[in-house]
């Protein structure tokens, strides 16, 4: 089962390369919460009861509710729906997925030793570089925010790759960064969500313009 | 005898499969739709008839029909339904079947180059394009199932998979989808191509082969027809490999493969020229993930 999964969570990696729409991030973000915790609820079943319910309430809470929720209100508070003003193809954002791909799992079979978990480590690994080309091809601040949860939930699964769970503290210190980042951005969109479309637009204006 | 019939199943499913795709969407559109069998008399007729060519073309036009008919008809040699065997066999035929697909579109891509018109100039551009990005897929789902089986032979392929390893079944029934996929890029239909459209503008199939009539259109739809009947086939013997391999359910499977891209044409509109290369490349990495969750499946890495 937890196979399945991990073919379901690269597969979800490889779709937020060519999405084109905020709503369709929201969701496979919360996708992906979902998909981390019935991982965690399959791999981590032998760790003791009340770290396992904590990570359980976490994965569940955070990762699968509550971020996803929070992204759908700063896209309706935002009404901006679209990654580019105008249609673009994601060929060049594939493409580069894919190498980050190969290079995952090629990095994964060379320095990956026996106390870790290659697939774990391999998947993590594309996750760090997926979320890390969302920030930087993106140009609007809401990729480069689901950027930031592909980042975390692939040190999530970091910390399965090497058999243990994370200590509760640095666990909680995650998520409150999460929880932070997402609320100042959802407040900081809200707020001058209008200006920031309006430059954002000129800004594109004015890339198209000739002598 | 068993090598035969596998011939003789692939030929009425080659007929079958577009005529099923089309009567599908002439239901759900609340037509009539054509005859089980209109396809194959058109295609009679098609045969009946001598060819014309143009003056600007030469004998790689004349030859190309030909040679794609070849080359699909030896493709589909190779093919097992189900348990029965088939008429080719041999180790390394999987990389044979392959070449010989790409040999098929490189046939046609010239013969389209050569009537030197600005359209099918434009149809072969696009083909060679989505060939190059599509063959990865076929390649490496192909080579998936040869790694998980032991085998490069297609006739051993299939029956050498075990489905006691729910892992395994997984992997085989996302083989099975990415076939399908590759269904549909290779035989242009949507949201790759729309095999109706009028517009030559749009088209990619249809516009390469404009020039031809008569018994060279002919060849050219056989051969597109067994091409397809192979990539099918293919799907269908996956896909039954999850479960138990076996002709019934391989051939069932077909028709329903057919069914669900008649569906799927009646309910999606083909997407932009520009979305099509990210399509396809999704397929291809799909299927490279496939390979290498094989790999480590094969390796026994434990999760």
């Amino acid at each position: 089962m937890v196979f399945a999964l991990i073919i379901l969570y690269v597969i979800t990696l490889i779709s937020i390369s060519i999405t084109e729409r905020f709503r369709d991030y929201a969701s496979i973000i919360a996708m992906q919460g979902w998909i981390l915790l019935f991982i965690v609820l399959f791999k981590l079943h032998s760790i003791h009861i009340s770290e396992l319910f904590f990570v359980l309430a976490e994965t569940l809470i955070f990762k699968a509710i509550i971020v996803p929720a929070m992204l759908f209100k700063i896209i309706r508070k935002t009404k901006t729906n679209h990654i580019y003003a105008i249609g673009q193809s994601q060929f060049p954002s594939l493409i580069t997925s894919i190498i980050a791909l190969i290079a995952s799992i090629v990095t994964t079979y060379y320095i990956a030793d026996t106390t870790s978990n290659m697939v774990f480590f391999g998947v993590a690994l594309y996750a760090l570089f997926s979320g890390l080309l969302l920030i930087i091809r993106r140009k609007r601040i809401f990729s480069h925010l689901v950027g930031f949860l592909v980042i975390e939930n692939g040190v999530f699964l970091f910390s399965m790759a090497i058999g243990i769970e994370m200590p509760f503290l640095i666990n909680i210190a995650i998520l409150l960064d999460i929880l932070l980042v997402v609320l100042m951005l959802g407040m900081f969109l809200s707020k001058i969500g209008t200006s920031l479309k309006s430059i954002d637009v000129d800004a594109e204006t004015l890339t198209t313009l000739k002598n | 005898m068993e090598q035969i019939s596998t011939t003789i199943i692939i030929i009425i499913l080659a007929l079958l499969i577009p005529n099923t795709i089309s009567l599908t969407k002439a239901k759900l559109a609340g037509r009539r739709g054509v005859r089980i069998y209109q396809y194959f008399m058109d295609t009679i007729k098609l045969l009946r008839k001598g060819a014309v060519y143009s003056p600007t073309t030469t004998a790689i036009f004349k030859i190309a029909p030909s040679v794609y008919l070849g080359a699909s008809i030896v493709a589909m040699l190779m093919i097992p339904v189900g348990v029965l065997h088939p008429m080719f066999a041999f180790n390394g035929d999987v990389i044979m079947f392959c070449y010989l697909m790409a040999l098929g579109r490189a046939a046609i891509i010239l013969a389209a180059m050569d009537t030197g018109s600005s359209f099918e100039g434009m149809g072969a551009s696009r083909e060679a394009l989505y060939g190059a990005l599509i063959e990865p897929a076929l390649f490496l789902t192909i080579g998936t199932i040869a790694l998980i089986s032991g085998s490069t032979n297609f006739s051993d392929m299939f029956s050498l998979i075990k489905s006691d390893n729910i892992n395994m079944v997984i992997v085989m029934l996302i083989i099975g989808y990415i076939s399908i996929k590759i269904f549909t890029v290779e035989m242009g239909r949507i949201p790759i191509d729309d095999p109706k459209t009028h517009l030559e503008l749009t088209m990619i199939h249809e516009v390469m082969v404009l020039d031809y009539c008569g018994i060279d259109l002919a060849f050219i739809n056989i051969a597109n027809w067994l091409k397809g009947a192979s990539i099918a086939m293919i799907a269908a013997n996956a896909m039954t490999t999850a479960f138990a391999l076996n002709i019934w359910l391989t051939i069932a499977f077909t028709i329903f493969v057919a069914i669900a891209i008649g569906v799927v044409e009646s309910i999606y509109a083909r997407a932009k020229m520009a979305r099509n290369t990210t399509y396809i490349l999704t397929i291809t990495a799909i299927a490279m993930l496939i390979f290498f969750v094989a790999f480590i499946l094969l390796k026994d890495i434990k999760l």
